[in-house]
């Protein structure tokens, strides 16, 4: 009987490995649709539920349920209390559970590995006995090699906790100020030199003593905070992907070491899915990985006062606006930060309607760093309802900008500054920004201090054919909405 | 398996885990990072094994905080992933109803 189990075992850890794969796939696809995270989430249910066949499964079994219970009731209410446009801080909270459970993994397996070889071997001459087709496929990693990859898994598991925690705890404060101090590089690589001490230690001892395991984990948990502290807020997203490759990198190890194909397979796509998305969004910010790790870019605690903007800029009122934007043929709208604060994106939406009903034809360009997050915008546009095939890439828009009537900034401001092209940029230098002051007009409608997040004065508020419109960005549009009604 | 089929199994994976996600439209990205982030919720299947052969106070203690830790994992995942993918839904469905119209208003002018 115990043999049949492991067979429904395997095949359903088999079957949950294609539902991860196909449930990915469907995501990454511009038709991703939500039976793509139910895919991956019958995948999950599917690979537990066979887990409960498992040979040595059957102690602890109460444990295990309530454990359970526990954590999946208790995350429900700060998911449900954070809106949908911050999921980005709660993705960097996921990655801070899973990293910490792999490393409390590979901790378990380190403290007491010779059990778990043991146990290894049964499933193999469980499976032997079975049936020939499976001969000499199932052995346990020999002993010096699954303690190698526990010490790096528990590394990795606690690095992806300590740096996503960190970065959450941003997100979450609001605090825009990265955190330093004196030689902190000094600290820095005397933790490294910690970790690496204690986990070629860990690695060639065959069991481990539990205050060196709590100190390399203590260790390895302060290299990841260490590691996101100095890093400007601006960088988060790059960030957050990078310990969601952390934690998928744990994972394929404990799968290495409890020899469970299927995490090993999850934790490789994670980790492939996860780098790649560093490396995007990386290269939309015009950043290099290097520079984002080991320099601050942004603001800092010791960052030099604000320049003022310009006091030469043309303002324009909201009848006006109306006109410019009621009579136009072509209109892109390029929101930012700005209307995700005001949440004007609603209202937003009905403008556009209202000037679609005229003729206008109406685009949305989403900088990809728009907003604080990869995808803030895009989020915030799919929630007001603005079609998807009305949303375009920056690159196409810049192509696109001579034959655009009215450029309408929505609270913008960096993803248009043109002095991030020049060597003037400070820290925008070298950001691959939307070429707004190229189109025929352009209308700003912000709130009035005139300085984006990463604190460099904008040439393109000044310019000759750029009108600005003053105040909150939500009162700006419902003041338009009202003027382009009264066109006839 | 031998160390080296795990190895192939983990390049592979990776392989196929790039070709996937390789040409994701940004608009996904916070999307698929949701979803990678729920992926790795399967930990918890690794950590019911561990939990399940543990046999004294300390590694009952880690098991059950590891076993926590990933449920709220795959649960919070879920959550937030569907929530995200709704969104995009949502977005195109109103597309889908508004085309007629616009074609509508096209003609008739």
């Amino acid at each position: 009987m115990r043999l049949e189990a492991v067979f429904w075992l395997e095949l359903g850890w088999f079957l949950a490995a294609i539902c991860l794969i196909a449930g990915l796939r469907r995501i990454s696809t511009p038709r991703a649709t939500r039976r793509g995270g139910q895919l991956i989430a019958s995948g999950l249910l599917l690979a537990l539920a066979v887990t409960f066949a498992h040979p040595a499964v059957g102690r602890n079994l109460w444990l295990i349920l309530g454990a359970v219970l526990v954590g999946g009731a208790a995350i429900i209410v700060p998911v449900r209390r954070v809106p949908a446009t911050d999921s980005s801080r709660l993705i960097a909270l996921f990655n801070a559970l899973g990293g910490a459970a792999a490393a409390l993994v590979a901790a378990m397996h380190l403290i007491d590995a010779p059990a778990r070889l043991s146990q290894a071997t049964a499933r193999r001459d469980a499976l032997q006995a079975f049936d020939g087709a499976f001969d000499g496929v199932i052995a346990p990693v020999p002993g010096i090699g699954s303690n190698i990859a526990s010490v790096i898994a528990l590394l990795c598991g606690a690095i992806a906790a300590g740096g996503s925690l960190v970065a959450y705890w941003r997100m979450s404060s609001g605090s825009d100020a990265s955190w330093r101090f004196e030689k902190r590089q000094t600290a820095y690589v005397a933790n490294a030199a910690l970790v690496l001490l204690l986990g070629l230690v860990l690695a060639v001892t065959t069991t481990a003593h539990p205050i060196m395991l709590l100190l390399f984990a203590a260790a390895s948990l302060s290299f990841g905070i260490g590691m996101s502290l100095p890093i400007a807020r601006a960088d988060m997203p790059v960030l957050i992907a990078l310990y969601n490759a952390f934690a998928g990198v744990a994972v394929l190890l404990d799968g290495m070491v409890i020899d469970n194909p299927t995490m090993i397979i999850a934790g490789s796509l994670v980790f492939a899915a996860a780098s790649l998305l560093m490396r995007l969004t990386a290269r939309a910010m015009n950043r290099r990985l290097g520079d984002v790790m080991y320099s601050g870019w942004g603001l800092s605690l010791d960052a030099p006062p604000r320049p003022s903007v310009g006091d030469r800029v043309n303002p324009i009122d909201a009848a006006e606006a109306a006109i410019t934007l009621g009579y136009a043929a072509r209109v892109l709208v390029i929101p930012g930060y700005g209307m995700a604060v005001s949440r004007s994106h609603h209202k937003l939406r009905e403008l556009v309607q209202l000037l679609e009903e005229r003729g206008v034809e109406v685009e949305f360009v989403l900088h990809p760093v728009a907003g604080r997050l990869p995808g803030h915008m895009n989020v915030l546009l799919a929630e007001a309802g603005v079609p998807y095939d009305r949303i375009i890439e920056a690159s196409d828009a810049n192509a696109e900008m001579e034959r655009i009537d009215v450029a309408l900034v929505v609270g913008a401001d960096d993803i248009v500054n043109p002095a991030a092209r020049g060597t003037e940029g400070g820290d925008l230098t070298g950001l691959a920004v939307i070429e707004a002051e190229r189109a025929r007009r352009v209308i700003v409608l912000r709130r009035g201090d005139g300085i984006g997040h990463a604190g460099i004065s904008n040439p393109l508020m000044s310019a000759d054919n750029v009108r600005v419109m003053a105040g909150d960005a939500l009162a700006s549009v419902q003041s338009l909405i009202g003027q382009v009604k009264q066109l006839d | 398996m031998s160390g080296f089929d795990l190895l192939y199994l983990a390049g592979l994976a990776t392989i196929t885990g790039y070709l996937l996600v390789g040409r994701v439209p940004s608009v996904l990205h916070t999307s698929l990072l949701a979803a990678a982030s729920l992926v790795h919720g399967i930990v918890l299947v690794g950590a019911i094994v561990v939990l399940s052969s543990a046999d004294s106070l300390l590694t009952r203690l880690l098991g059950v905080l590891a076993v926590a830790l990933a449920s709220a994992n795959v649960v919070g995942g879920f959550l937030v992933t569907d929530r995200l993918l709704a969104l995009f839904e949502r977005g195109k469905r109103r597309r889908r109803e508004s085309a007629p119209e616009r074609k509508d208003t096209m003609g008739g002018s």
